[in-house]
């Protein structure tokens, strides 16, 4: 155990002396303003349309209108279960005199995650991932590594605790900057604003019966963690890749070609039979909790996690069973 | 050099490695002692790095063993892998850390070694001014050097050095030479050179192995073939047919060979050729020269020749 811990801890300091991270570090830096900015733009235009001033006006005929359509007899229950949500909602905004329309650093970070997983956050995670089995193969230090007195898999496992380490400090350097840098322009508040989660869609219908509100804190901790499950195991099948071919190029070409592939297949064919199977699908996990439309017809979180474990443990199965056997010739 | 019996640090019996139908190892069998340089010589291609791999534990073989110190590599692989330090063709480093990171990352991985050892072998290999400096910046000499003291961290008992002089200047390769043989012969360590170049192994090794095609041709002592095996000699000498005379007398019924007008040539000891050169003086011939092929260079070149008309 203190063997291995030794491991990871040399393998880290590679990546970092590598610089890899450090690139990744430095394109969410440039990157994060560069959003926060766009978004901050189109959201003055937006504003300038609607007007500025009167908005607590205009919030409170809305909850007004809202709350008279909820005794209309003609209703059924969930729809009115929802408008009692959306009044809630627009209460919490008017009380503490928070414009609705406009953004907060909590939600620019949530939609910054919502966005992102799909295909940049898992960019900047194959950076390193690809990297990490591969260099030692391009710069011939794995027969070095390989001819010390540890056993190939203890090795193997100490690069991939690296990697999740990496990969969890992308998430987490991600949720913090964005709050940080956005929060320049719209303000750090919105932690305990009220929102909605549990929307489900069954047969092609809205279901809202299981919709329920809580605070916006609780949906960013459910979106980052979801995210985090997605670029883990877009991180796991990077490894892999990073085993089986020998060099960082070549990696890194084919996990590109798989994420992009895979995003426009979704957008493509997403009722295409097989396309429920491929773990690009599922990537979008946020998406079952921030009550968008999945890209996939009928499947449930449950389903989508089951089919990532799968890819996720077959990856780590491959890395291991050649890692360990492959003779390491030229 | 090795008089007394010594302890079998490097075992090779009945190796052999398949890949698909090609059989590139067949049937190598060797030892290397305590104490020991040994000289593993073959043309390019003939199979040397892939046995190398195979020793370290790079490459599965299709049959055979290999003890190191007594541990098998491949059901002990962890004590085998303690009493061996290796340079497998280029002394390949992290290019992006400095000497010392590398040696720590090394270190650690050998697990009770000292940052006291780290010092130590630096000293041995006179790195000390360079080792803070990233390894991209050092020359290929200085690699090399760095490889060498990756190899002794773990105090091991049997040294592998793959075409250690490739790349080296003379005065390089003339340093690593004597650090090798000073190695052996202070530490008590057995170390495994592998060349393709004959006059290196000639200078550097107690015994030698030769390697063609994937086969040991032939195991001896460089010192034996030097000093007691018969030798071909040529004589560059006038007038050829007093030298001639002189000669065929002392050879007695070996057979003597005329090249060109001036040289004189044939298969004799050491002892024999001292004689014929007195004579040959005695005799009022004008020696020019006395040039010494022994039978390893003869049977080195008949290999490679062997192969490139092949």
């Amino acid at each position: 155990m203190r063997n291995l811990l030794a491991l990871t801890r040399n393998e880290t300091l590679k990546v970092l002396r590598k610089r890899r991270f450090f690139v990744v570090v430095l394109i969410l830096l440039c990157l994060i303003p560069l959003f926060t900015y766009g978004q901050y733009t189109s959201e003055q235009r937006l504003l300038a349309k609607v007007g500025t001033t009167d908005w607590k006006a205009q919030l409170q005929t809305q909850i007004t209108e809202t709350e008279h359509r909820m005794q209309s007899s003609y209703l059924p229950d969930e729809q009115k279960k929802i408008l009692a949500l959306q009044v809630e909602q627009n209460k919490y905004y008017l009380d503490r005199g928070i414009n609705p329309k406009s953004t907060g650093a909590t939600t620019f970070t949530r939609f910054f995650m919502q966005y992102g997983v799909s295909l940049f956050l898992p960019l900047l995670v194959i950076v390193v991932a690809t990297d990490i089995v591969s260099s030692e193969h391009s710069e011939g230090t794995i027969k070095l590594l390989l001819t010390r007195p540890v056993k190939r898999w203890k090795i193997l496992l100490s690069k991939y605790l690296t990697l999740l380490i990496y990969t969890t400090l992308t998430v987490v350097i991600t949720g913090v900057a964005c709050y940080l840098i956005s929060g320049l322009f719209f303000g750090y508040q919105g932690w305990d604003a009220p929102m909605f989660t549990g929307f489900q869609i069954a047969n092609g219908t809205f279901d809202a019966s299981h919709v329920q509100v809580i605070p916006h804190w609780r949906l960013l901790l459910m979106n980052y963690g979801l995210g985090w499950i997605s670029v883990i195991v877009v991180a796991t099948l990077s490894f892999m890749v990073s085993v089986l071919v020998r060099s960082t190029a070549a990696g890194m070409g084919v996990m590109l070609a798989i994420l992009i592939g895979g995003n426009i297949l979704v957008q493509l064919a997403a009722d295409f039979p097989l396309a429920k199977y491929l773990f690009t699908s599922h990537l979008r996990l946020t998406d079952y909790v921030n009550g968008t439309p999945l890209p996939i017809p009928d499947v449930t979180l449950g389903f989508s996690l089951a089919i990532l474990t799968l890819w996720t443990f077959g990856g780590l199965l491959v890395s291991f069973l050649t890692f360990t056997r492959r003779d390491v010739l030229a | 050099m090795t008089h007394t019996p010594a302890a079998i640090a490097l075992s090779v019996q009945g190796l052999q490695k398949t890949i698909g139908k090609r059989t590139i190892i067949r049937n190598i069998t060797f030892d290397v002692q305590a104490g020991e340089v040994f000289g593993f010589l073959g043309p390019n291609g003939a199979g040397k790095t892939t046995t190398i791999r195979m020793i370290v534990g790079l490459i599965a073989p299709t049959a055979g063993r290999i003890l190191i110190d007594g541990h098998d590599v491949r059901t002990d692989f962890l004590a085998a892998m303690h009493k061996v330090g290796c340079i497998v063709e280029n002394p390949e480093m992290y290019k992006y850390m400095t000497g010392w990171q590398n040696l720590e990352h090394f270190a650690t991985m050998l697990g009770d070694c000292t940052e006291e050892r780290i010092h130590e072998v630096v000293q041995l290999v006179k790195m000390d001014a360079r080792i803070h400096d990233k390894v991209k910046s050092y020359s290929l000499g200085m690699r090399q050097r760095l490889g060498i003291a990756q190899a002794l961290l773990g105090r091991p008992k049997l040294l592998i050095l793959d075409e250690p002089t490739n790349g080296l200047d003379p005065a390089g390769i003339r340093e690593l030479r004597e650090f090798i043989r000073t190695l052996a012969a202070e530490e008590g360590l057995a170390v495994f050179v592998s060349s393709h170049m004959l006059a290196e192994v000639q200078m550097m090794c107690d015994r030698v192995a030769i390697l063609s095609g994937g086969e040991i041709v032939k195991v001896t002592s460089v010192h034996d073939i030097v000093e007691h095996g018969e030798n071909r000699v040529e004589w560059t000498v006038d007038p050829l047919d007093i030298a001639h005379r002189v000669i065929a007398q002392e050879l007695r019924n070996q057979p003597l060979e005329q090249v060109g007008t001036t040289k004189l040539v044939a298969t004799v000891t050491r002892a024999q050729t001292a004689q014929i050169n007195e004579k040959l003086i005695a005799a009022g011939v004008h020696l020019y020269s006395v040039t010494i092929q022994n039978q390893l260079e003869e049977l080195f070149l008949q290999i490679t020749g062997g192969e490139s008309i092949a």
